[in-house]
């Protein structure tokens, strides 16, 4: 399949906020989750070939982006920023009261956060999400259905369109 | 779907996707920067007249010696850093069904690469599209993040890259770390975990007994049978080191800028260190924002540019923080690897946040 350059950076361009919104699932921090992105570019632009279908060009990006992103959380394994240190990770019983969804999410388990991102940002189906995170079904549909509890928790009392979550 | 889920598709949709300030300018510099589309450095670089020549010697060989593919690999791949790689102790090694050979290894003292030599002796585990994992390191892991002379240590490691003949079924890996300072690098060695692509590994279920063995729990969510953990069809554990080998790597020169210089200065740094290998900062604090977000590169007398190894990215090769309760001093040490061996009789300045400085 041929890519022209111009190609491959509008379609980067028109889905990179989604490119950052996954690595940042994963990553705990804005600046890492951007330079995820830009090597998940550099390994897109590197792999072309194995795009078949252009029109799956999104789910093709996120896909990188994400394993970009754990790819540096691995690489950050052993690096300890003191602003890490500082922090106490949150209880499990004592979850915030969140206003917006990815606020919501980012209150979350790393493993459950991405889950949550691909199935109710991308649309991706669990079978999907599976193959892109290298896990069973059985894995994404429990970690989706324990995010699910924790999201109904944050997110209680928030009116929307589809009534107030309860 | 449950109306749930409804909801919150709803509301995934209506919320717009917040990127940093300057994101998109950032990555409009990305994709102006992005390299001709040519293979990964090193990979598919092989002669062909070298494999060709090397392939029967190679098929009935039984003893691992260094073959002639593998040394024009090695050669391909060090490149100009090939006069300050050293060749390391001719001492095979075993593990999980691989051979294992250190074949060089070089350092600037705060970067610390080996270069690997694997052939699989089981099966077909073994690509070019691997992604190793390894480190290289003085010190042991109980000395890491301890209090060593009043201060905390830290370094970082890469994934490594791997190059592969497919003919002799063997692969050269090469695996760097960064530290604040591997000091004099006497006890510099490599501890090999596993190797395996993580890409394309299957797994298989662990048995709940066996997990419960290690004190882990699982059960089932609501309206499931239960809950399955995982673990790859390899047969090792996750975080053991199973494979130490010494290394015999001496520091390359360097050049240092102190924070009067005017790079230092500039930089607000309190070291900075250019070597064949790489530039590395070392900052009071966390330094200036700047340098996570430009290029780095280096400015020779002829007028040529060498760039850092990895500029699609933002963040520098390797970083690390380090820090001394007591006193309450830290510091951050970022590290820009480069694409090629920097010959420091002929650089003529440090491109840096986004201005050349002279070196001489």
């Amino acid at each position: 399949m041929e890519w022209t350059r111009e190609e491959f950076a509008a379609a980067v361009t028109e889905h990179s906020h989604r490119m950052y919104r996954a690595a940042r699932s994963v990553l705990d921090s804005g600046a890492d989750a951007e330079d995820a992105v830009g090597q998940a570019v550099l390994q897109a632009w590197q792999s072309l070939d194995k795009l078949r279908d252009k029109d799956a060009v999104r789910p093709w990006l996120v896909k990188i982006a994400v394993n970009c992103a754990y790819a540096l959380r691995r690489k950050r394994g052993r690096v300890v920023y003191l602003e890490d240190l500082e922090q106490e990770p949150a209880a499990a019983e004592l979850l915030p009261r969140c206003d917006g969804l990815w606020e919501a999410v980012c209150a979350l388990p790393p493993e459950r956060r991405v889950v949550v991102t691909l199935f109710y940002y991308e649309d991706m189906g669990v079978e999907q999400i599976a193959k892109c995170l290298g896990v069973p079904r059985g894995t994404v549909k429990s970690r989706l259905s324990r995010a699910r509890k924790q999201l109904k928790e944050m997110l209680q009392g928030q009116e929307g369109a589809y009534g107030t979550i309860r | 779907m449950e109306p749930f889920d409804n909801r919150l598709k709803a509301m995934a949709e209506e919320e717009e996707c917040i990127v940093p300030n300057g994101f998109d300018g950032r990555l409009r510099d990305v994709l102006e920067s992005l390299p001709s589309q040519v293979k990964k450095k090193g990979l598919g670089a092989v002669k062909t007249a070298i494999i060709a020549a090397a392939v029967c010697a190679a098929m009935i060989c039984t003893a691992f010696a260094a073959s002639p593919e593998l040394r024009g690999m090695l050669a391909e791949v060090l490149g100009g850093f090939a006069s300050y790689a050293q060749e390391q102790e001719d001492k095979t090694y075993t593990m999980d069904g691989f051979e294992v050979k250190v074949l060089s290894a070089l350092s600037d003292g705060v970067t610390l690469r080996a270069y690997v030599q694997v052939r699989d002796l089981e099966g077909h585990r073994l690509s070019a599209d691997m992604e190793p994992w390894g480190v290289v390191n003085v010190l042991t892991d109980d000395e890491q993040g301890l209090d060593i002379d009043g201060t905390y240590w830290s370094y970082s490691f890469d994934r490594g890259y791997a190059v592969y003949d497919a003919e002799s079924e063997t692969a050269l890996l090469v695996f760097t770390s960064w530290a604040q300072s591997f000091g004099d690098l006497k006890d510099a060695k490599l501890e090999i975990r596993h190797i395996y692509d993580y890409m394309n590994v299957k797994y298989e279920p662990i048995p709940e007994d066996e997990l419960s063995k290690e004190g882990i729990t699982v059960g089932g969510a609501e309206g499931e049978v239960g809950v399955t953990v995982l673990r790859p069809l390899t047969d090792f554990t996750l975080n053991d080191v199973q494979l130490t080998i010494p290394l015999t790597v001496e520091s390359m020169p360097k050049l240092t800028f102190g924070p009067d210089s005017e790079l230092g200065a500039y930089l607000g740094a309190e070291l900075v260190e250019l070597s064949p290998l790489g530039l590395t900062v070392t900052s009071e604090g966390y330094g200036p924002e700047e340098l996570f977000f430009n290029p780095v590169r280096v400015r020779m007398a002829d007028g040529t540019e060498i760039d850092w190894e990895n500029s699609g990215a933002w963040n520098p090769s390797g970083q690390g923080s380090y820090s001394n309760p007591e006193e309450g001093l830290y510091g951050t040490i970022k590290i820009w690897n480069f694409a090629e061996a920097i010959d420091l009789d002929q650089v003529d300045s440090v491109y840096v946040c986004r201005k050349y400085f002279p070196v001489k």
